[in-house]
């Protein structure tokens, strides 16, 4: 597992990645290469090959969740578990907190001859309020972390990968802005990996 | 790395019959999964059979307009409730409906949990059903206020002008909080299942109007492998929150009735039990809506039989727990020794409302049970029909628990009988009409199918389901 | 059902079975321990009623791991994973144990006056209430009904366990699916039995120690209990043996992953249905149902209830929600192994208070009582282990499992 070891120039590249949307397209006006594949595993083999060459700025696409391309790539760590654990700590104390606070202190009020402070009926809403917070504390991390909402993005001027990213076809990008990045010797090594094509992406 | 079908390598020793059946009939690939589900939203023309049943299901939701405008010019003196029966179908049917969504939740969130491949081709279908239930249920407490936009103060906490608090310690707030976030949370889990395949459509839209607002709802999804890791994070932790909050949400509605002191309501059971209930009437509704849309949209290729029987099983082991819930009511009602708790079940049994008890057994534990066999499971006609059993059994359940629960209880002299309005069934068939309209317009509009789901589990996938 | 029990004797699978190492000392230790503890329990006998009100929770904990042994089973037959092939052999020798547990129970049938208030004439005499709740309750709590009840329950779980072996071994030498098929049948009606018969049992030697009390959920609680157990001391167990042959074979820390998780989903479990149960009665407040509470929520008996919440709830908990810990064997049977004492306080904490709810207070015999039980209980388990392989033969999974972690390694 290679998800031991988050390093601090990793958080701050994954800091950076977050604001992906606002970023100016690349001056070169290229914004990367672009290899097709056929198969799911010629792109995991070329993930791998890639990598071993020393790319960083690497991403593969698949139409559906893939464990070994999201290995290959390094992306395991994701935030969201973390943001999710922040989120119910934040729902129970609000929720809690708001019982506490509106039957003890605002509005006190004897009924049924039970305690103001009853701690048992307060578990159900504050379990609620755990959850509800948690789960958008998911989806909120998940968008952000993603970039979303992000209406353009230069892969999409490939024709092909508009058509068929999302159906049945997988791809490669490595970026103009890694720092190895060189448009003839890349788009030479890609060449080798077995693709269908290998284009580049106009930013 | 053959995933999908993972006893194939092994096959040819082994007596066939053993063998499981495909989730995925065999030939699939990734592109003919997407033509096969997008041509059912808009891509092709709307077959007949839809238009009919909208008509027919938009005209039963008119009549929950109607009912509706009724209540709020009269009152609820239009329904049936009174003293001693205070809670009448309203609070049947929002518990009933409540209890349909939960199957949707159980297979998207618990299933995935427990790895069980089997879930990929009906989540999202049963995920849009639990929207739609929950909205049905929602129109009761809403209207039961008599006057609803007067009922925010005293059910939801915020500053008001009266500096009045809702009463944390009553369950009917704890409902509040349950059901809104059960909505909520279903609303944000089936719409991040929904984001890669809304990605799928807005690729394939060729109507520019269509493709934009497709584009939209999809956020910018590119299926990069980054977006995937982060997506499946939250996937998985969205099933791991709903898992406890499924369970909350009818154990909640449970305390609604248990935590008082009346006769048949008060009894430690109730909150299994009522999951247990939920869940097996939930499981009947999506049998009830996928063996029709399975047969019209001929989807017996990613539908197939074995999920078909798995749900047919959960049904099974759902209704013996509401089988074990029944029996034990009965037991602890004879070996508590308690005047009273005797005296509700041999009412419940043997009153005036009688009919209803033996007909819950009958609906709930004798039919069912039929399930033992093979035979019954795999005969989707049979299915269907005790799906309607089913579906039926668990609305005489709630009938019985609150009805002769209520209006025979400590002192004879304020005993009474309960009669349900006019209003009170066209209530609930207006509800019923909602129902099947929200559902009717999701499989038109929307990927009833998960399509990214389903690939992973083809053969040679390397997907999450691989393990 | 076509399930039919088989009449011949079950013969362990045709490979002699070379038991590892670890099953052989826990033999040894195990039966040194029994006979150790036993021995100090003999001083005991100037004081019966105290030496019986020690036995019952131990007896409670390890017989209960034997029966969650056997639902256990039973599930995994009919749900099917992984984590069945991995623990199915340590299921059916814990749930083999059951054989000598009539043997167990013959201290509380003699001892029965000691526990159960109905069983006792001199304190019905004394005691109008009870007298009153002895008359209503007659019908069911009596000495003769209650011990042919405590056959049938032996005899039930005897049958279904000796049966699920039996084909089981037979699987194991004749490769014929039809016992798998068999299996999975039977476990289907079997889980329903159990679960009316561990009810029942759960009435009779937990519920009826206090007559006037009922809560409908209790059969419920006793179930997930020993499921727990069960599957703590399993975990444990199987954290020693997973580097041994055979079972290295199929071994790899996603299994333990799962474990893990289920640990956690039975904790969770265990704690909504106290929750319910307490929520329900605290809010009802009526008299016969919330002493049972109030007993458990004076002087001492206070403290170790916030114990059981601390220790048996949230501990477990906040530690499992790591997903490190859950891969990590050692680490995982450390948590399953202090939750594994903890059920021994949970059963105490139900138990105990009965006999003694005006005062708080642990008698040697308390800690004595469930190592004596325990040392026999091991030994017997671990010669059961020795009896057959421990991993399954031919079941298909067994070859996905041997890829998946010949893949990991």
């Amino acid at each position: 597992m290679s998800d031991s070891g988050y390093t601090l120039s990793r958080l701050i590249h994954d800091l950076k990645e977050f604001s992906v949307w606002a970023r100016s397209p690349e001056p070169t006006g290229v914004y990367g290469l672009m290899a097709e594949f056929a198969t799911p595993d010629d792109v995991v083999t070329a993930a791998r090959a890639v990598r071993a060459a020393g790319y960083k700025k690497v991403d593969g696409y698949s139409p559906y969740p893939m464990e070994s391309l999201i290995h290959e790539l390094d992306q395991h760590h994701s935030w969201v578990p973390t943001i999710v654990l922040g989120g119910g700590i934040t729902g129970f104390l609000a929720g809690y907190g708001l019982e506490y606070w509106s039957s003890v202190i605002a509005y006190p009020m004897n009924i049924g001859g039970r305690p103001f402070h009853s701690w048992v009926s307060f578990i159900p809403p504050a379990f609620e309020t755990t959850v509800l917070f948690a789960s958008f504390g998911a989806v909120l991390g998940m968008l952000a972390l993603n970039g979303f909402p992000r209406p353009y993005h230069p892969v999409f001027n490939i024709e092909e990968f508009a058509k068929s990213a999302s159906n049945d076809k997988f791809y490669l990008v490595i970026e103009a802005a890694d720092p190895q990045f060189d448009g003839a010797r890349t788009a030479e090594l890609l060449k080798t990996l077995n693709p269908t094509f290998v284009k580049e992406i106009p930013a | 790395m053959d995933s999908g079908h993972s006893s194939s390598g092994t096959s040819s020793t082994m007596d066939s019959k053993y063998l499981p059946l495909p989730l995925v009939a065999p030939g699939h690939t990734n592109d003919s999964v997407t033509e096969k589900i997008s041509h059912m939203t808009m891509e092709k023309e709307t077959p007949r059979a839809w238009w009919l049943t909208f008509l027919i299901a938009l005209g039963m939701a008119g009549g929950l307009g109607v009912a509706i405008l009724g209540l709020l010019f009269v009152g609820i003196g239009l329904w049936g409730p009174n003293t001693p029966v205070g809670w009448g179908m309203d609070i049947i049917n929002f518990v009933w409906w409540i209890g349909i969504g939960h199957a949707g939740t159980l297979i998207s969130a618990i299933l995935l949990l427990f790895k069980q491949k089997w879930r990929n081709s009906i989540n999202r279908f049963a995920e849009a059903m639990t929207l739609a239930a929950v909205l049905c249920a929602l129109q009761y407490p809403l209207f039961h206020t008599g006057r609803p936009w007067l009922a925010f103060y005293w059910l939801l906490p915020y500053p008001n002008t009266m500096s009045l608090w809702p009463n944390f310690r009553s369950p009917l707030i704890w409902d509040v909080f349950a059901v809104s976030t059960y909505g909520t949370v279903s609303l944000l889990f089936w719409y991040v299942g929904l984001i890669p395949d809304l990605g799928t459509l807005r690729d394939r839209a060729k109507n520019p109007i269509a493709k934009v607002l497709y584009g939209m709802a999809s956020m910018g999804w590119r299926n990069s492998a980054r977006h995937w890791s982060n997506y499946e994070k939250a996937y998985l932790l969205l099933a791991g929150l709903s898992t406890p909050l499924v369970l909350s949400v009818h154990t909640v509605v449970s305390f609604d009735f248990s935590v008082s002191l009346i006769p048949g309501w008060h009894a430690t059971i109730f909150p299994p039990y009522f999951v247990a209930g939920a869940v097996f009437a939930g499981f009947a509704m999506v049998l009830n809506l996928a063996i029709p849309v399975r047969w019209i949209y001929r989807l017996e290729d990613v539908i197939t039989m074995r999920h078909i029987e798995n749900m047919a099983k959960v049904m099974l082991a759902t209704g013996l727990i509401v089988a074990y819930g029944y029996f034990m009511e009965v037991f602890m009602a004879w070996y508590s020794g308690n005047f009273f708790e005797w005296f509700m079940m041999k009412n419940r049994a043997g009153g005036p409302y009688g009919w209803s008890y033996w007909l819950l057994i009958l609906c709930n534990v004798v039919i069912p049970n039929t399930l033992w066999w093979k035979k019954a499971r795999t005969n989707t006609i049979w299915l269907f029909i005790v799906s309607l059993f089913v579906g039926v059994g668990m609305w005489l359940e709630r009938f019985v628990i609150i009805v002769t629960s209520l209006y025979r209880d400590f002192m004879p002299s304020s005993w009474g009988y309960y009669k349900a309005t006019e209003f009170d069934w066209m209530f609930f068939m207006g509800t019923g009409g909602l129902f099947l309209t929200l559902m009717l317009l999701f499989v038109r509009f929307l990927p009833a199918i998960p399509m990214s789901e389903v690939k992973m589990i083809l053969p040679g996938a390397e997907g999450r389901a691989r393990r | 059902m076509s399930a039919h029990p088989s009449h011949e004797e079950p013969v362990a699978a045709a490979t002699a079975s070379t038991a590892p190492v670890p099953v052989v000392s826990l033999r040894r230790i195990a039966g040194l321990v029994a006979l150790a503890a036993s021995a100090a329990a003999l001083t005991g006998f100037s004081n019966p009623q105290q030496l019986v009100q020690s036995y019952l929770p131990a007896f409670l904990l390890w017989f209960g791991v034997s029966i969650g042994c056997l639902s256990m089973l039973m599930i995994q037959h009919q749900s099917g994973g992984h984590w069945g092939i991995l623990l199915r052999r340590l299921f059916e020798a814990g749930a083999r144990t059951i054989y000598f547990m009539p043997l167990f129970f013959l201290p509380i049938l003699f001892g029965m006056a000691y526990l159960y208030p109905w069983a006792d004439p001199v304190r019905i005499a004394g005691d109008h209430h009870l007298a009153e709740v002895v008359h209503k309750k007659g019908a069911y709590l009596n000495v003769p009904f209650f011990t042919a009840r405590a056959v049938l329950y032996f005899a039930f779980w005897a049958f279904m366990a000796r049966t699920l072996t039996a084909f089981s071994w037979k699987y194991d030498e004749t490769g014929d699916r039809e016992y798998a098929e068999k299996m999975r049948r039977m476990s289907g009606w079997g889980l329903l039995a159990q679960a009316l018969v561990i009810t029942f049992a759960g009435v009779d030697w937990g519920m009826s120690l206090d007559p006037h009390w009922y809560s409908t959920i209790w059969g419920i609680l006793f179930m997930v209990g020993q499921a727990l157990s069960a599957w703590c001391l399993c975990i444990m167990v199987v954290s020693r043996l997973y580097t041994h042959a055979p079972l290295n074979r199929v071994a790899t820390s996603t299994l333990f992953h799962d474990l893990g998780k289920f640990l956690f989903a039975f904790v969770m479990l265990w704690g909504y249905v106290n929750l319910s149960q307490f929520l329900i009665i605290w809010s009802g407040n009526l008299p016969e149902e919330t002493s049972w509470y109030l007993d458990r929520s004076r002087n001492g008996w206070r403290t170790l209830t916030f114990v059981l919440v601390g220790l048996h709830f949230f501990l477990p908990f906040l530690t499992l929600l790591s997903a490190g810990l859950k891969k990590n064997a050692s680490r995982l049977a450390v948590v399953a192994g202090l939750l594994f004492s903890l059920r021994f306080v949970d059963l105490f904490w139900n138990v105990a208070p009965n006999f003694k709810h005006e005062h708080f207070s642990v008698h040697p015999f308390d800690l004595l009582m469930p190592v004596a039980v325990g040392g026999a209980w091991l030994y017997l388990f671990a010669r059961q282990l020795e009896r057959a392989p421990l991993l399954v033969k031919h079941d298909p999974q067994v070859h996905e499992m041997e890829e998946l972690a010949a893949h990991a390694h």
